[in-house]
């Protein structure tokens, strides 16, 4: 369980996250939704320790992770959790196996042999056997993204955190993603948590819907009963009502 | 308009903590060569990325300083000076001077500016983030290689350019005053210290370190956009060069009252 208790972080003057509370509770999909610029992926990356926030704590298994040093963060934190990146983030002078096999040196006693089977396991679980030995430059935007992601589970974290995974795809691939996170989720047992702006579609890979708006999370709700809601500031949202800007 | 002070205050203070900054990167640095034989692989290959992307550049530049060298030492000499005597002139003006810091200049705007480039394009996609996900150290896989390389490849570069240097310089004596051979050979022997080929050595190890260093911290520390990594090749440039000029000052200072 992830627990995020009155996060706040500030980039010089620009307030972004003002005080933002949140529980990723073990095995389900949290979906955090919001306006461009609101803060999602800064909230993603204090959750990791990429960003050191300036109040407020999180929580991992229970145990306050705010202030770990990096190699203490690389023990507890990061061996159980990754993230698959905005664009990918796929490591671009090197080759597709050897992206995982980097990302694999987190997991110290593994032999050259169970590296290699990591390595094709994963890329078969996100559809992609065939790119072992391919740049990221020779791959399409799909291809990519499904690389980050074999990337991203190559260790088998237990928790998984996805920012936009179908951000400036085509429908037919952002739905096969879609289906992928949820095969991810069945298979690996993994608990996920998601930055999205596909509201459409966001009941298919996702339990629960949190929305970030001003430096919080103003609302959440079971995903399957969004469209009830009676919060303003949340329905404006998921509507796209320009109204809730002013 | 702006307060004069206020500007040259932020300036110092943004100056201070960007030094301090790279200080910091150093020490790190310098912690993270107890992981060399992990990444022996990443060095050689920065090895090679340095000595084969500069090799051209160095050829040229240091045969035009070497004619340069040859022409303004040849045409300033009067008749009662010996002939001979410019081979010594161009030999210790190269390796004192003009052979590292001339090189410095150039390599670290093809080298230094080439990894702050890379460096900046690695941090606004977020390769770097990626790579601390996944607990592999930036310093360690990105900065120690292309240190611990330069440590080898710089010196290496700068004693190949000084020697294509004396050559030339030779080439454009023999044209402006006919200097000999054997004359040229004569003056270089009776004026060749081994403490010069040291200074040359030291010098350009540090100055190595400088601009490799300077292109990784504003690589590594490049804003968002297109724009971010376009100004981290230049701060590299423009710092490494100031602080290569300075410290260029200090070791000969230095040099100078221990040889
Ligand atoms: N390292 C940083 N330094 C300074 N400002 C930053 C930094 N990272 C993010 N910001 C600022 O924080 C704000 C939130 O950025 P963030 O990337 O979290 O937005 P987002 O909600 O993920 O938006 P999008 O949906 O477009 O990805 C932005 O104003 C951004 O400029
Ligand atoms: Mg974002």
């Amino acid at each position: 369980m992830v627990i995020v208790e009155h996060l706040r972080k500030y980039f010089g003057e620009t307030r972004v996250l003002e005080d933002v509370s949140l529980v990723l509770n073990d095995g389900e999909i949290l979906t955090v939704i919001g306006m461009s610029g609101v803060g999602k992926s800064v909230l993603m990356k204090t959750i990791v320790g990429l960003i050191e926030p300036d109040g407020g704590r999180v929580l991992f298994d229970g145990v306050d992770i705010t202030n770990l040093s990096e190699s203490e963060y690389n023990d507890r934190v990061r061996s159980r959790m990754s993230m698959i990146f905005q664009q990918g983030a796929l490591w671009d002078s090197m080759t597709i196996e050897e992206n995982i096999d980097l990302a694999l040196s987190i997991r110290r006693n593994l032999s050259r042999k169970e590296r290699a089977e990591l390595i094709r396991e994963s890329l078969e679980l996100v559809g992609l056997p065939d790119v072992q030995k391919m740049y990221p430059e020779e791959l399409s935007g799909g291809m990519i993204k499904r690389a980050s992601i074999a990337r991203a589970i190559a260790a088998r974290p237990k928790y998984l955190l996805y920012d936009e995974p179908t951000t400036g795809l085509d429908p037919v691939l952002a739905e096969m993603v879609n289906r992928l996170i949820i095969s991810l989720h069945r298979e690996l047992h993994t608990t996920s948590l998601i930055i999205s702006h596909d509201i459409e579609n966001l009941r298919k890979f996702s339990q629960r819907v949190a929305l970030l708006f001003d430096g919080r999370i103003v609302h959440e709700c079971a995903a399957s009963e969004m469209w009830q809601q009676s919060d303003p500031v949340f329905n404006g949202f998921i509507r796209g009502e320009v109204g809730i800007l002013s | 308009m702006r307060n004069p002070v206020v500007t040259v205050g932020r300036n110092a203070a943004r100056f201070m903590t960007a030094y301090g900054q790279v200080t910091i990167l150093l020490f790190q640095t310098l912690v993270a060569f107890r992981k060399i034989p992990t990444y022996l692989p990443q060095i050689v290959e920065q090895y090679s990325n340095i000595e084969r992307r500069s090799r051209p550049l160095v050829i040229v530049a240091a045969s035009a300083m070497g004619f340069i060298l040859g022409i303004q030492i040849g045409t300033q000499m009067d008749a009662a000076t010996p002939k001979w005597y410019e081979g010594g002139l161009i030999l210790r003006s190269v390796l004192l001077e003009m052979g590292p810091l001339i090189m410095a200049l150039v390599l670290s705007g093809r080298v230094g500016s080439g990894i702050a480039a890379e460096l900046g394009a690695m941090q606004v996609t977020e390769q770097i983030d990626a790579l601390r996900v996944m607990a592999v150290d930036p310093v360690e896989f990105l900065v120690m290689p292309r240190i611990v390389a330069g440590l080898v490849a710089v010196p290496v570069l700068v004693i190949f350019a000084e020697l294509v240097a004396i050559l030339s310089g030779y080439v454009s004596a023999y044209f402006t005053i006919h200097l000999s051979w054997d004359g040229f050979m004569k003056g270089m022997t009776r004026a060749f210290a081994i403490t010069d080929v040291f200074a040359s050595l030291i010098k350009s190890t540090i100055f190595g370190v400088v601009f490799i260093l300077f292109g990784c911290f504003f690589g590594m520390t490049a804003k968002r956009g297109a724009k971010g990594v376009g100004s981290s090749t230049t701060l590299a440039f423009v710092w490494s060069s100031v602080a290569i000029l300075v410290l260029d000052y200090v070791i000969s200072a230095v040099l100078f009252f221990i040889w």
